[in-house]
C-alpha cells in the first residue's frame, strides 16, 4: 500500500482534503487547535502531538455530566488522532522529524523560541522536507517591536478596534468585548485559509512555505469596510448599537413584553413591509419616517416609537411574524436555544458522537457543506496517546524492539487499557 | 519564479456574482491570493459616475475600497438570454462561481449549480446564503439574514455584553457575522480545488451565516451540551478558560486597558503593578483563590490602574512580557508600531488617480515579498478587456451586446 493510502487511511473523517497529513503542535487554544480541527473536518489526517504525562493518568469512566475541562477539550479536537512524544528528548525529536518528512503541514501557535527548543523551527523543519507547510499563528508575528510577544484574545480584541466600536456607547462604560474569542478563532480561520492556498501553489510549483499568521493582523484586516473612510476620511467610528453597518434603522435590540431582547436589522427595502408587521402602516407615510434619511434625522423618536410597539407582544411571537413577512428579526438566543433552530438538525449543525464519552456531550457540526460529501459522523476527540502505538507502527513503521524502546523511555507513551482525558496541558 | 507564479492561486479564475459584505469579502480574499476575479455587476452600474479624485473618502465607498479590490468588473445583464449565455461561456472557462443571492435565485436566473455543472464539470460554487440552501423553499431561507440577525441566532449575543444586570445585549461592532461565512466558504472552495486536483471534478459549496456563527460557539458547545454549564450573561472580566484579572480596566486619563495575566504571568503581574505581595496574597494566590476573591480584586486593580496613564502602563507591561492590550479606536490599531512595522496599512490608487488607504492582508507568507494589492475597479471597466481575452469576442459582437443593453461597458 503505498503512503498516500496510508495516509488516507488512517483520517477519521471522509473529505475534500483525504491524503493530505497535519502535523498539529499546539496549546488548548483557538488559535491553533481549532484551525486543526477544520482540516481534520474536511477529511485531512490531523495528528496532535502531545506531552507525555508523568504518571500514568487513570483511564477516564464516562459521566454525566462531563467535566468542563473535557468538555472544552472536545469542542476543538474531534477528529483528530492523538500521539503522545516527548518532542524535548532527542528520540523524541527524530520520531517527530521522522513524521515531518512525510507531513504536508505542521501548524504551531508557539513561540518562536518554544519551537526552536522542540527543534521544530521553520529552517529545521523545512531542511527535513523542503516541500512542507509551516503554519505559525501568533499574537503578533514573527517581525515588528512586538513580535514574541504572548497575546490573549483579551488583549487582541481590544488593540484590533473590534472593542471600541462595540457596547451601548454610554459615556465612560467599560469597553465589551465579544463573548467567543473572536481573536484566536480569526486567527485559525485564517491559518487554514493560508494553508489550503500554500497547498494549490505547492501542486504547481512543488515548493513549500512558512505562514506567519498574527492575531492581531487578523483583526486589523477584520475592520473591513470601516478602515478606508477611518484613514482615508478621518471618519471616527464608536459602538451605534442602534444603527447597522449600512446605515439601516431600526436596528438593534428592543425588549419584547416576555423580556427577551428581540434584535432588528431593516434596510431601506424593509421598510414599508417592516411597519406592516409591527402594526404601524401609517410609519411608511409619517414625515419623521418616511426615508433612510429621515428616520436617521429621528433616530430617538424612531427607536422610543419602535421600543413601544416591540414591547406589545412576546419575542417568539414577534418572531413568527417576521418569518411570515420575510423579513430580518431575531429573538436573542442563548447557545442552547441557537441549537433548537429549525435549521440545525437538518443541517446536521449539532452532532454526538458513537464514542462511550460522546454519548454525553454533543458539539457544533462543520458549515461546510460539500455537496461531494453527503454527511458522515464525526470521530470522538482522542484519548492521550490514543493513537501513538497506530501512528508508530502504520506511518513510521517501527518494528517490536523500536516500540518497546520508546515506550519503555517514555520518549512516546500510549495507556495500557482504556482512554484517557487526563491531560498534562488542558486549560 | 516570478513574482505572480508564486502567487498561490494563481492561474485560477473566479467568478464573483456576490453583493454587500458576506459575499465580496470572501471573492476579495481569492484575488489577494493572486486568482483572478472577475465580478459581475448590473448594466446600469456602467455609467454611475466615477467619484472625483480629490473628494474624500465616504462611507458607502468604503464598502468598494474595502471589500472589491484585486478584483475586474463587468457589467452584464442577467436576464436577458443573451447575457445569460455569456455568463455560461465564462463559466465553461473559469474555476470557481461565488455568489451570495437568496437561495432559489439562481435557479430562477438558470445558473444554479445543477445547469453549471454540465456546462463546466469542475467548476466549485460557493453560495452563502442566511441559513442554507437545503430548504430554498422553507421560511426561514426567505428571510433576509443580516449580520445583526445572525449574530442574534446563534447565541453570540447572549454572551457580549456589559455583564450589568438587564443591560442591553450586544453585537459584537466587526460583523463577523458576514465575515466569517466568507472565511468558511474561501476555505471550502479551496478545499474543493484540492478535490478536483485528485478527481477532476467540482461540487457547490453551501455556507450559511447560521451554521459559521453556531460554530464559532466551539467549546462552549460541549460545555452546554454535555457539562450542563450555561453562558448568559457575559463575565467581562473573566476568561474564557477562567483567567481572573481579566479585561479592560480604565487607567489614569481615561483611556482603557485590557489585562490578561493567566496563571504563568501572575507573580510578574503583580511585581509590574508595584504589588509584588499580592502574588502570595492568600485571597489570591492561585487562579481558584482569584475567581474567589474576584470582586475585592477587580475593586484593587481598579484602583491600581488609575495611578498611571494607559500608554505608561502599556510599556511597563510590555518590557516585562506580560500581556496587555490597549482598547484602541480604528485609527490607533493602525497607527500602532507593530501594525505599521507589519505593513497593515496599505494604500492604493485606482486608474482615475483617486487614493485610498486599506487594510493589508494577514496571509503572511514569511521570506517572501508580501503580494501587491491592487485598487478596485470602475463598474463596467473591464467589461471589454474580459470578453475579447476570455471569450475572444470581436469588438464588432461588444459593440453589438452594448448596444442591446446586454452589457454595460465603462467609457474609459
Amino acid at each position: 500500500m503505498s503512503l498516500q493510502d496510508t495516509i488516507s487511511q488512517l483520517a477519521r473523517r471522509p473529505g475534500p482534503l483525504a491524503g493530505v497529513l497535519v502535523l498539529e503542535l499546539c496549546g488548548d487554544e483557538p488559535a491553533g487547535t481549532f484551525g486543526t480541527q477544520m482540516l481534520a473536518d474536511l477529511g485531512a489526517t490531523v495528528i496532535k502531538i502531545e506531552r507525555v504525562p508523568a504518571d500514568d493518568p487513570p483511564p477516564f469512566t464516562p459521566q454525566a455530566p462531563v467535566p468542563e475541562a473535557i468538555a472544552y477539550f472536545w469542542g476543538m479536537n474531534r477528529n483528530k488522532l492523538s500521539l503522545a512524544v516527548d518532542v524535548k528528548s532527542d528520540a523524541g525529536r527524530a520520531l517527530l522529524h521522522r513524521l515531518v518528512k512525510i507531513a504536508d503541514v505542521l501548524y504551531d501557535n508557539f513561540r518562536p523560541e518554544v519551537m526552536q527548543r522542540m527543534g521544530a523551527d521553520v529552517a529545521t523543519l523545512r531542511a527535513v522536507n523542503p516541500q512542507l507547510i509551516c503554519a505559525s499563528v501568533t499574537g503578533f508575528g514573527r517581525s515588528g517591536p512586538l513580535a514574541g510577544y504572548p497575546a490573549y484574545d483579551a488583549t487582541i480584541q481590544a488593540m484590533g478596534g473590534g472593542m471600541s466600536i462595540t457596547g451601548a456607547s454610554e459615556a465612560g462604560a467599560m469597553p465589551v468585548r465579544c463573548g467567543n474569542p473572536i481573536g484566536g478563532l480569526g486567527g485559525a480561520l485564517y491559518a487554514v485559509i493560508g494553508i489550503l492556498a500554500a497547498l494549490a501553489r505547492r501542486r504547481r510549483t512543488d515548493e513549500g512555505a512558512a505562514l506567519d499568521i498574527a492575531l492581531f493582523d487578523v483583526q486589523l484586516a477584520m475592520n473591513a469596510y470601516r478602515v478606508p473612510p477611518a484613514l482615508g476620511a478621518n471618519r471616527r467610528y464608536i459602538a451605534e448599537p442602534h444603527r447597522g453597518g449600512h446605515g439601516a434603522l431600526p436596528y438593534g435590540p428592543f425588549r419584547a413584553r416576555c423580556g427577551r431582547w428581540f434584535v432588528l436589522g431593516i434596510t431601506k427595502q424593509f421598510w414599508t413591509q417592516c411597519c406592516a408587521v409591527l402594526g404601524k402602516p401609517a410609519w411608511e407615510h409619517d414625515a419623521r419616517f418616511r426615508t433612510e434619511d429621515d428616520r436617521k434625522a429621528n433616530e430617538p423618536a424612531l427607536n422610543a416609537a419602535v421600543s413601544d410597539v416591540i414591547a406589545t407582544r412576546d419575542a417568539d411571537d414577534w418572531q413568527a411574524r417576521f418569518i411570515e413577512a420575510g423579513i430580518p428579526g431575531a429573538p436573542v438566543r442563548s447557545i442552547r436555544e441557537a441549537f433548537a433552530h429549525p435549521h440545525v438538525a437538518p443541517r446536521n449543525m449539532l452532532m454526538g458522537f458513537e464514542h462511550p464519552l460522546g454519548q454525553h456531550l454533543q458539539v457544533a457540526g462543520d458549515p461546510i457543506k460539500l455537496s461531494a460529501h453527503p454527511h458522515t459522523p464525526f470521530a470522538g476527540a482522542p484519548g492521550l496517546g490514543e493513537h501513538t502505538h497506530l501512528i508508530l507502527t502504520r506511518l513510521l513503521q517501527l518494528d517490536e524492539p523500536e516500540l518497546i524502546a520508546v515506550r519503555e523511555s517514555r520518549t512516546a507513551w500510549w495507556p495500557d487499557h482504556g482512554l484517557v482525558y487526563a491531560r498534562p496541558s488542558v486549560v | 519564479m516570478n513574482h505572480e507564479s508564486t502567487s498561490p492561486l494563481h492561474g485560477i479564475r473566479v467568478i464573483d456574482l456576490s453583493t454587500v459584505v458576506a459575499g465580496p469579502y470572501g471573492a476579495e480574499m481569492l484575488g489577494e491570493l493572486g486568482a483572478e476575479v472577475i465580478r459581475i455587476e448590473p448594466v446600469a452600474a456602467a455609467s454611475v459616475p466615477a467619484p472625483k479624485p480629490d473628494a474624500p473618502i465616504s462611507e458607502a465607498e468604503g464598502f468598494h475600497w474595502a471589500l472589491q479590490r484585486n478584483k475586474r468588473s463587468i457589467c452584464i445583464d442577467l436576464k436577458q438570454v443573451d447575457g445569460r449565455q455569456l455568463f455560461l461561456d465564462l463559466v465553461r472557462k473559469s474555476d470557481i462561481v461565488w455568489e451570495n443571492f437568496r437561495p432559489g435565485v439562481t435557479e430562477r436566473l438558470g445558473i444554479d449549480y445543477p445547469r453549471l455543472q454540465p456546462v463546466n464539470p469542475g467548476i466549485i460554487v460557493c453560495s452563502i446564503s442566511g441559513f442554507g440552501q437545503s430548504d430554498a423553499s422553507g421560511p426561514w431561507s426567505r428571510v433576509g439574514a443580516y449580520d445583526i440577525t445572525v449574530q442574534a441566532l446563534s447565541g453570540v449575543m447572549s454572551i457580549t455584553g456589559s455583564g450589568a444586570p438587564d443591560a442591553e445585549p450586544c453585537r459584537w461592532g466587526v460583523p463577523i457575522g458576514d465575515i466569517v461565512g466568507s472565511l468558511y466558504g474561501v476555505t471550502g472552495v479551496l478545499a474543493a480545488l484540492e478535490e478536483r486536483a485528485r478527481t477532476g471534478v467540482g461540487q457547490q459549496v453551501d455556507i450559511a451565516l447560521l451554521d459559521a456563527q453556531l460554530a464559532l460557539n466551539s467549546y462552549r458547545v460541549p460545555q452546554v451540551f454535555g457539562a450542563n454549564m450555561a453562558f448568559a450573561p457575559a463575565s467581562p472580566r473573566r476568561g474564557g478558560a477562567g483567567t481572573v484579572p481579566y479585561g479592560p480596566f480604565r487607567c489614569g486619563d481615561g483611556e482603557w486597558l485590557s489585562l490578561a495575566p493567566s496563571s504563568n504571568f501572575w507573580r510578574a503581574f503583580c511585581a509590574a503593578i508595584g504589588q509584588p505581595a499580592l502574588a502570595d496574597d492568600a485571597r489570591f494566590c492561585t487562579i481558584a483563590e482569584r475567581q474567589r476573591n474576584q470582586p475585592a480584586l477587580d475593586a484593587l486593580l481598579e484602583e491600581v490602574m488609575l495611578s498611571r496613564p494607559a500608554a505608561e502602563w502599556e510599556a511597563l507591561f510590555i518590557a516585562a512580557k506580560i500581556p496587555v492590550g490597549r482598547v484602541l479606536d480604528i485609527q490607533g490599531a493602525f497607527a500602532h508600531p507593530q501594525a505599521q512595522a507589519r505593513g497593515m496599512q496599505v494604500e492604493l490608487t485606482n486608474r482615475t488617480g483617486r487614493r485610498a488607504p486599506a487594510a493589508g492582508s494577514p496571509l503572511r507568507f514569511e521570506g517572501e515579498p508580501a503580494r501587491a494589492q491592487r485598487a478596485p475597479s470602475l463598474s463596467g471597466l473591464d467589461t471589454s478587456d474580459v470578453l475579447s481575452d476570455v471569450l475572444n469576442l470581436t469588438p464588432d459582437r461588444i459593440a453589438d451586446l452594448q448596444a442591446r443593453g446586454v452589457i454595460g461597458v465603462r467609457a474609459s
